[in-house]
């Protein structure tokens, strides 16, 4: 019933317009999982998306990098799909596009295989979720492989503490989004099996789970296939969601951080608008037009669930010439023009994949309510030079962290 | 799909047999999931549905109608790469690439030139503003100078893939990279460009290829209006040659301070059109999986690039700088037995089927692929006839090909490392040569 139910809303009044990403959306009444389905046979494709809604952000003070950990440990063995052999199906059936990854705000694992191989990736997906097994073996493996990939994109990568040090200064500590997703070295060394176990128990359960596919498969088949395979997977509470405070920054932060570089280097961070508002896709056209305008810096709305982060950066020894170039540049309307554009291209084009358009309904679904956001979404660009001139004028020196990254002597 | 398709969907769907439901509660036995689901039998293969024209003046056009999104892909294909370099001249088609639509991305490689656009609308300016480059391109002094100096901007010193084809390909068209080297695009003069321009810019050599929400007969007007009465004559392009043998070489890079070492142990393969292409490209992927399964290496990779020529296949080897010479000798003792089982072929036939269909995902990688055909001399609707090609396959023909392409005589080296790994693996090799 609640098929039909979710049918019926997806086809009931709406917009006369073409829907970019047609879909279905339903709940499982057994244990709470969202199913979003987006039937297309043009290719005899099918892409699986699975997300669950944890990331760095909620993590518990002193298990930080722990999100960033279950990326390696999803990957570890299930009690019906032995350890090792996960790549190993997905490699004798053809998967193509398969990884998983973490963020601030959730973490996700996708593969895209021949459509008459879906019910295997099911499979896997579904004995992941359910019942994941973590031996000490396999946590401390991937526990000393997540400190070294910490220490490599973190600690010794160029102008890595300083890209940290952004967060560190717009989030402080008790904000989620304090431990920039790897988390603090310390925290990853002390991380236990038994508080692994607890983090899976708690965030990896099909209620904090959504399913996306896309492909060339037949809604109701495969409604009995998900009956199958994650249907029966064990009930569980989604973990309740704490409320997000940011502190504004009202008096302008400016830190120095030396690390062994050549160049001296110069970032300048504001918070800006949430992802998928109006004013988010105005940061991210302002973005792209200071990009193209300037040979020098490189700006870039990082778009976030609860407060985003807008960066403009220079390698220089001081931010003069971003305040310069802020205060006096003035866009045309043809580049404003041009840079939406552009950025709905790239959008359009990454829609051809139905990799990206699985994961893409799984986001509008989780941060707008909507897995058929997709149209609103491209709407939003819709941007003016007005609109560029009023946020650019929110980003104002108080408001802001200034990291100058100083060269080692 | 829209909102009214979803409806259709869904009353056709009731009105299909009724599926199997399995119903379990949470806390049931669940061994049953121990048994991973049968693997279904492979699909028939589609390819992309292409709808191909020819214009009055012999101009071919393609089209791949895909109306889910509003992205049309735009490739023009002309059938002329740096192997129709005029001789003495290496860069005269990347020159000519780089001089020919401004504002626009013109790719080179060794058989073709692409120009190639992605748009959300108005498909039609672009395709007719690439077409008039065509047919009014013009060159001075001035602007091969600037053509020149992008190139060498772009340009990496001494790369691996140079010294493939030096060594692959000595005294043939194939024997430099496709933007040429240096020398070559520094003498060359307004003249030899247009030269170049009228000798292989003609309407038969070239291929308008289009993928999205757009009809073969839009196209073909566009292009008709845009170049309809331009017709060239055409010259004679020459078949490319035979590759020359050559086995045994070796070319390292040195990387001073490297922990470890590149092999790269190449051959000169067959060109694409010819009857045992297929039967290489599947001997490559069964070669892969044997050198992968016997040698411990950090990545091992086997290829077969395909071209309108001889192509090249290569086997990738990347191990710690100790094991250098080992790993020659681990490569040579794997392919010393070329026999493939039914077994290994009925894999690579599965998996070579498997991954086809996502490399047309997009339309840029759809165009792509037809554009690829395009410059090798294949026609349009190849993948129509694959399926079959693939299934008469047999064992005895991909082993006869392996043998005669895979035979360790053959293989030359190429190699990047620490300078102290040259004499280890000169003398396990001989003909070594290193900078």
């Amino acid at each position: 019933m609640m098929f039909l139910a979710a049918l019926l809303t997806a086809t009931s009044a709406g917009p006369a317009e073409r829907a970019l990403l047609p879909g279905i959306t339903y709940t499982l009444p057994s244990n709470g999982l969202r199913v979003i389905l987006s039937p297309d046979p043009s290719l005899p494709l099918v892409a699986v998306n699975v997300w669950y809604q944890v990331g760095s952000a909620h993590e518990r003070p002193g298990e930080t990098g722990l999100a960033h950990l279950f990326e390696h440990l999803m990957f570890q063995g299930s009690r019906h799909v032995p350890a090792g052999k996960h790549y190993q199906v997905l490699r004798s059936i053809g998967a193509v596009d398969t990884n998983g990854t973490s963020s601030l705000d959730r973490t996700n694992f996708f593969a895209t295989v021949p459509s008459h191989q879906l019910e295997t990736l099911l499979w896997l997906e579904s004995d992941r979720m359910g019942f994941l097994e973590l031996t000490d073996e396999g946590f401390r493996r991937q526990q000393a492989a997540a400190i070294a990939e910490r220490r490599g994109r973190q600690n010794a990568a160029p102008y890595g503490p300083s890209n940290e040090r952004v967060f560190q200064s717009l989030f402080p500590v008790g904000h989620p989004y304090h431990s920039y997703l790897l988390g603090s070295q310390a925290d990853i060394e002390s991380l236990t099996l038994d508080r692994a176990r607890n983090f899976y128990r708690r965030h990896f359960v099909p209620a904090n789970a959504s399913v996306a596919i896309v492909g060339d498969f037949d809604p109701l088949t495969m409604k009995t296939l998900i009956d199958r395979w994650f249907g029966s997977l064990p009930n569980g509470a989604a973990p309740t969601r704490r409320d997000v405070v940011t502190v504004p920054i009202t008096s302008g932060i400016d830190v120095r951080v030396i690390e062994p570089v050549e160049r001296p280097r110069v970032q300048v961070a504001w918070h800006s608008p949430k992802l998928l508002t109006p004013l988010d896709a105005v940061a991210e056209v302002y973005a792209e037009l200071i990009t193209r305008r300037s040979d020098t810096l490189v700006a870039q709305q990082r778009s976030l669930q609860h407060v985003s982060v807008f960066t403009v950066t220079e390698f220089s020894d001081t931010p003069a010439g971003i305040d310069t170039f802020l205060r006096t540049t003035v866009f045309t309307p043809d580049e404003v023009a041009s840079a939406a554009r552009a950025i709905r291209l790239r959008m359009l084009q990454a829609l051809q994949n139905i990799g990206y358009r699985a994961d893409r309904l799984n986001h509008y679904a989780r941060f707008a309510g909507d897995a058929g956001f997709a149209n609103e979404d491209l709407a939003r660009y819709s941007v003016t030079v007005e609109d560029i001139e009023r946020f650019a004028a929110t980003l104002t020196q108080n408001r802001r962290v200034v990291v100058r990254t100083v060269p080692a002597p | 799909m829209t909102r009214l398709g979803l409806v259709l969907m869904f009353v056709a769907s009731c009105a299909a047999p009724e599926p199997r439901v399995v119903t379990l509660t949470p806390n049931a036995d669940l061994g049953w999931r121990a048994t991973p689901p049968a693997l279904e039998p492979g699909l028939p293969f589609r390819g992309p549905a292409v709808q191909t024209g020819v214009l009055p003046n012999n101009m071919t056009v393609a089209v791949v109608e895909r109306h889910r999104l509003p992205v049309f892909a735009i490739h023009i294909v002309i059938q002329a790469g740096s192997a129709d370099d005029p001789p003495g001249s290496p860069g005269c088609a990347a020159t000519y690439a780089e001089l020919l639509c401004p504002g626009l991305t013109v790719n080179t490689t060794v058989d073709a030139l692409t120009i190639s656009a992605t748009v959300l609308d108005s498909p039609d300016r672009i395709l007719v503003k690439a077409l008039q480059c065509l047919r009014d391109f013009s060159v001075d002094e001035s602007t091969i100078k600037a053509a020149r100096n992008a190139i060498d901007l772009r340009a990496k010193g001494s790369s691996v893939e140079a010294e493939v084809h030096e060594t692959l390909y000595p005294e043939h068209p194939y024997g430099h990279l496709a933007r040429g080297t240096k020398e070559g695009r520094s003498a060359l003069t307004p003249s030899t460009i247009k030269q170049f321009h009228h000798d292989h810019i003609v309407p038969e050599r070239i291929a308008v290829i289009v993928v999205g929400p757009v009809t073969l007969s839009a196209v073909k007007r566009w292009s008709d209006e845009a170049l309809g009465n331009w017709a060239p004559t055409a010259v004679d392009r020459p078949l490319v040659p035979a590759a020359p043998e050559v086995h045994g070489q070796l070319r390292f890079l040195a990387q001073p301070g490297s922990p470890r070492v590149v092999l790269n142990a190449v051959a000169s393969g067959v060109p694409r059109r010819h009857p045992d292409a297929l039967a290489l490209s599947l001997g490559s992927a069964i070669i892969g999986r044997r050198l992968n399964a016997g040698i411990d290496a950090l990545d091992l990779r086997v290829g077969f690039a395909s071209r309108r020529g001889p192509g090249t296949l290569r086997i990738q080897a990347i191990a710690a700088s100790e094991r250098a010479a080992e790993l020659r000798t681990a490569i040579i003792a794997e392919l010393e037995s070329p026999t493939v089982t039914e077994g290994e072929l009925d894999l690579a036939r599965r998996d070579y089927r498997n991954r086809l269909p996502a490399q047309l995902q997009t339309g840029e990688a759809t165009a792509g692929v037809l554009g690829a055909l395009f410059a090798t001399g294949l026609p349009l609707d190849y993948f129509t006839a694959l399926p079959e090609k693939l299934a008469t396959l047999e064992a005895t023909d991909v082993t006869r090909v392996v043998r005669a392409h895979f035979d360790p005589d053959r293989l030359s080296f190429v190699a990047t490392g620490d300078p102290s790994l040259l004499s280890e693996l000169g003398a396990s090799i001989g003909n070594a040569s290193g900078d």
